[in-house]
């Protein structure tokens, strides 16, 4: 009797059925079904594509000029950290002769800030760009926890809106830096559209779309490379390219309002998952009446480069909305307080500890 | 509990809670009319138009109105019983005469017209026996939906190079048998239940206009509450026909037809009032009983205070299943509680916008939905979206490429460039860039299959009004009501 030797179950090559390859090469297995518009991609041609597109936006937006610095808001989380590692490969593969730096903020919220800081050091190290941090406290004597144990939970995300944007700012004109780049995407743009439509704010409907932001009288310029890119499709990229980001959601509640918004877009995606971009293509395409003079009502017109007379931020009113929530601040703060009294800190991580309890 | 609207002396029992007033079942009618009349007065233009103009013997005075009704649609059908009080006004008024005309259009479909018809002439009929008079004062027509298709002389085959999603057309001419329909657009052409639902609204929108063309109508009055406008806003956003909003809702312009100046306006009467204010007033009036699936609309959300609100939407349907206007009507009905103002912020959001500035070299209108383009949406998609693969770096992807190429899949890929080849080259030679608006691009890139379209060129729709079945059924009517006038007398 002859010996037939078993086949190998572990190095026998993997037959690839032809419905199962790639929708763009046809010649690679697929692997995910793009969110932006359900066709499968291989792995290659998906990080392929999702490159070429941010470069595209870039260049076609001429968002960099040759020898500048940019400051990438960072703050571990995946829209930023995909940001800084799509810039450094973008600048290295494309030559665009711009000098990238980290510049993060910390809020003061225990229990998340300071654990996505230590991903944004290892970014640091990993990526080997240069990290400068900000902190609320440095900046407003208050960090976040603190606000909250006296301005209550529901407005966290005002108060941090705000105070964040403007550290950003101060923070990269300390560093000599004039442009600022976000993490924002097309999710972020298209529900500040809807957001705006549906709270009638006309003031920010025009622009809610700007790639790039600026102030006349502000140095400080913004930009969003990520202004067409799926949310879905950033995660995706981090997770083939491996790297290094800090998932947790802030402990701090989201914004009520906002979260239908979500809701409703997450419905819409189920049926049209085009409709993100189409969202914005609107959003673009949203033109105001022009105003009807009214000779009798007195107007005080917005001058674009006004600035605080407080703290000499840009404001469009005599102060700026980061004054005036201190201002607010400082009146509810205890008269006494204990010395080395920790209790405010980590706030937001013992809400949570307390949910995940059950009995 | 009391109506707060009566006189003190002697106030009738609340039948109605709205906007956090009560009101009786008068008070409410009363209160829906006036929101719906000031609507119709609103400029001088509709106010000639809806006015008795003396001398009686000017005949340009009369103002002729489409009135589109369907008996789907709740807001048509209150729109219609407010329109006829208020020409019962008039007759009672100026010695049995009226300002206006009404034309009463209804589109059908084959399969739902004898319910359709029986319930409209039921109702128009009823109302003709009200105004006691022998008189044109309503017209009811009836056009099947399929007229879209038999009406126009050319059809167009659009096609998009998934390359760079330009659009591509042939047009040819259309006779005889060799005519689309509903069906097999809907059947043949839409991959999911939102496109069916999209072209079949653009059908309608377009014969509803053709007819006011060629009928001569002054103003076609749409029955839009003020949550269905708030959700086809939301909804054109959402389909990226955001450029569209100040269009739509355009009442100040006379309309314009495939570059050709109309003598109508539109209007939307109805525009100040809510969808469950709406409900209400139908279940008072008792008008439920036109109303196709008039047992799910027993069961829609109204005012009233002594019947309990329960959500209209069907609960079990799927997300998948629904169309992006259900999802949104869905979201205004789940958040109208905790955010009770939005429907009505969004339309006076919606009413501060204008049309963007066009950066297209020539003004053009998307041959699906008709609406202007503004800007060109292939060049916008195409800088966004990369469609070229990563290349083939190995023996086996070679291979592998190789096998697709020879597979069904690669056959039928081949089989699309072929039909793009053959109608690239036959293209009519019309710029590049003045096809389809954005939100017809994609609707025609994802939802219709192979990406090819065949679509009637809606410039070629002709003889509109003879194709109404309208003449065999107004003469019933007249016939019926002229018996019981001279009963009567």
């Amino acid at each position: 009797m002859s010996f037939t030797a078993p086949s190998d179950p572990v190095n026998k090559p993997v037959k690839v059925k032809v419905s199962q390859l790639c929708e763009l090469c046809h010649s690679r297995k697929a692997l995910i079904r793009r969110p932006k518009n359900l066709s499968k991609l291989c792995k290659q041609c998906f990080c392929s594509v999702f490159e070429t597109e941010i470069h595209n936006t870039i260049v076609a937006n001429n968002l960099f000029q040759r020898g500048e610095r940019i400051a990438v808001g960072a703050s571990g989380g995946k829209d930023s950290t995909v940001l800084a590692h799509m810039l450094k490969l973008l600048n290295e593969r494309y030559d665009y002769g711009i000098e990238i730096v980290l510049l993060s903020i910390d809020e003061g919220i225990v229990g998340y800030r300071d654990d996505s800081l230590a991903t944004v050091k290892r970014n640091q190290q990993q990526y080997g760009l240069p990290l400068e941090i900000f902190s609320f406290k440095d900046l407003y004597n208050w960090t976040m926890d603190e606000i909250v144990s006296v301005a209550g939970i529901r407005n966290s995300c005002t108060y941090c809106g705000v105070f964040r944007r403007q550290s950003l700012d101060r923070g990269a004109a300390k560093l000599g830096i004039s442009h600022v780049v976000t993490g924002h995407n097309a999710d972020d743009m298209a529900e500040t559209v809807l957001m705006n439509i549906l709270r009638g704010d006309v003031a920010r409907l025009e622009k809610s779309t700007a790639i790039i932001t600026q102030s006349s009288g502000s140095p400080i310029k913004r930009s969003k490379p990520f202004k067409y890119s799926y949310q879905k499709e950033i995660v995706l990229y981090a997770h083939y390219m491996k790297l290094d980001y800090f998932s947790t959601e802030c402990t701090y509640a989201p914004e009520a309002f906002r979260g239908t918004a979500r809701e409703y877009m997450k419905n819409l995606e189920a049926v049209r998952p085009s409709c993100i971009v189409d969202i914005i293509q609107s959003g673009e395409n949203l033109a105001l009446k022009a105003k009807k003079s009214n000779a009798k009502k007195k107007v005080v017109k917005f001058v674009d480069g006004n600035r605080c007379s407080k703290c000499g931020y840009l404001s469009s009113n005599i102060i700026c909305k980061a004054c005036m929530l201190l201002e607010g601040l400082e009146k509810s703060r205890a008269q006494v307080s204990i010395e080395n009294d920790t209790s405010t800190e980590g706030a937001a991580m013992k809400l949570r500890a307390l949910e995940k309890l059950s009995f | 509990m009391e109506c707060q609207r009566c006189h003190v002396s002697g106030r009738k029992p609340a039948t109605v809670n709205s906007r956090k007033e009560r009101f009786c079942d008068e008070c409410f009618i009363n209160f829906v009319s006036i929101k719906q009349r000031k609507q119709m007065m609103k400029d001088e233009f509709f106010r000639n138009l809806f006015k008795v103009v003396y001398p009686l013997d000017q005949k340009e005075s009369i103002g002729k109105i489409l009135l589109p009704l369907s008996p789907s649609d709740s807001g048509s059908l209150v729109m219609l019983d407010i329109v006829h009080d208020l020409l019962l006004e008039q007759l009672k008024q100026h010695n049995n005469h009226t300002g206006f005309t009404v034309d009463v259009l209804t589109i059908f479909t084959e399969e739902n017209f004898p319910v359709v018809r029986e319930r409209m002439e039921s109702l128009v009929k009823e109302k003709m026996l009200e105004l006691n008079k022998t008189s044109n004062i309503y017209k009811v027509h009836f056009i099947n939906i399929n007229e879209f298709f038999n009406s126009t002389s050319e059809v167009s085959s659009l096609i998009i190079d998934d390359g760079n999603f330009e659009i591509f057309t042939k047009s040819r001419s259309v006779g005889g048998g060799n005519r689309l329909t509903l069906d097999e657009i809907s059947g043949e052409y839409c991959l999911n239940n939102s496109s069916r639902t999209d072209l079949t609204s653009i059908m309608k929108v377009q014969l509803i206009k053709h007819f006011a063309y060629e009928n001569g109508n002054n103003a076609i009055m749409w029955g839009h509450s003020m949550t269905k406008l708030s959700e086809v806003i939301i909804s054109l956003v959402v389909k990226g026909k955001g450029s569209q909003i100040a269009t739509f809702l355009d009442t100040e312009s006379f309309d314009n037809l495939d570059d050709k100046p109309c003598n109508y306006k539109n209007l939307y009467p109805m525009k100040d009032l809510l969808s469950v204010e709406i409900e209400s007033f139908l279940q008072i009036k008792n008008l439920a009983k036109y109303l196709i699936n008039a047992e799910e609309t027993n069961s829609k959300p109204s005012c009233s205070v002594t019947k309990n609100p329960s959500p209209s939407l069907d609960k079990q349907k799927l997300v998948k299943n629904m169309t992006i206007n259900e999802i949104t009507n869905k979201y205004f009905q789940d958040i109208q509680n905790d955010y009770s103002n939005i429907i009505s912020t969004v339309l006076r959001t919606a009413d501060k916008l204008t049309e963007p500035i066009s950066n297209m070299i020539k003004p053009s209108k998307c041959q699906i939905c008709q609406s202007k383009i503004y800007s060109n949406p292939s060049d916008w998609l195409d800088r966004i979206t990369v469609t070229s693969p990563y290349p083939i770096e190995t023996n086996e992807e070679e291979y592998l490429f190789k096998q697709w190429q020879d597979s069904k899949l690669g056959q039928s890929h081949t089989h699309y460039m072929q039909l793009l080849g053959e109608i690239k080259n036959d293209n009519d030679g019309s710029n590049k860039d003045d096809k389809l608006c954005y939100g017809c691009l994609i609707l025609l890139n994802t939802s219709i299959k192979d990406k090819n379209l065949i679509w009637p060129k809606v410039n070629t729709m002709n003889g509109l009004v003879n194709s109404t079945n309208n003449d065999r059924e107004l003469s019933q009517i007249l016939e019926q009501f002229e018996i019981n006038s001279d009963l009567e007398e």
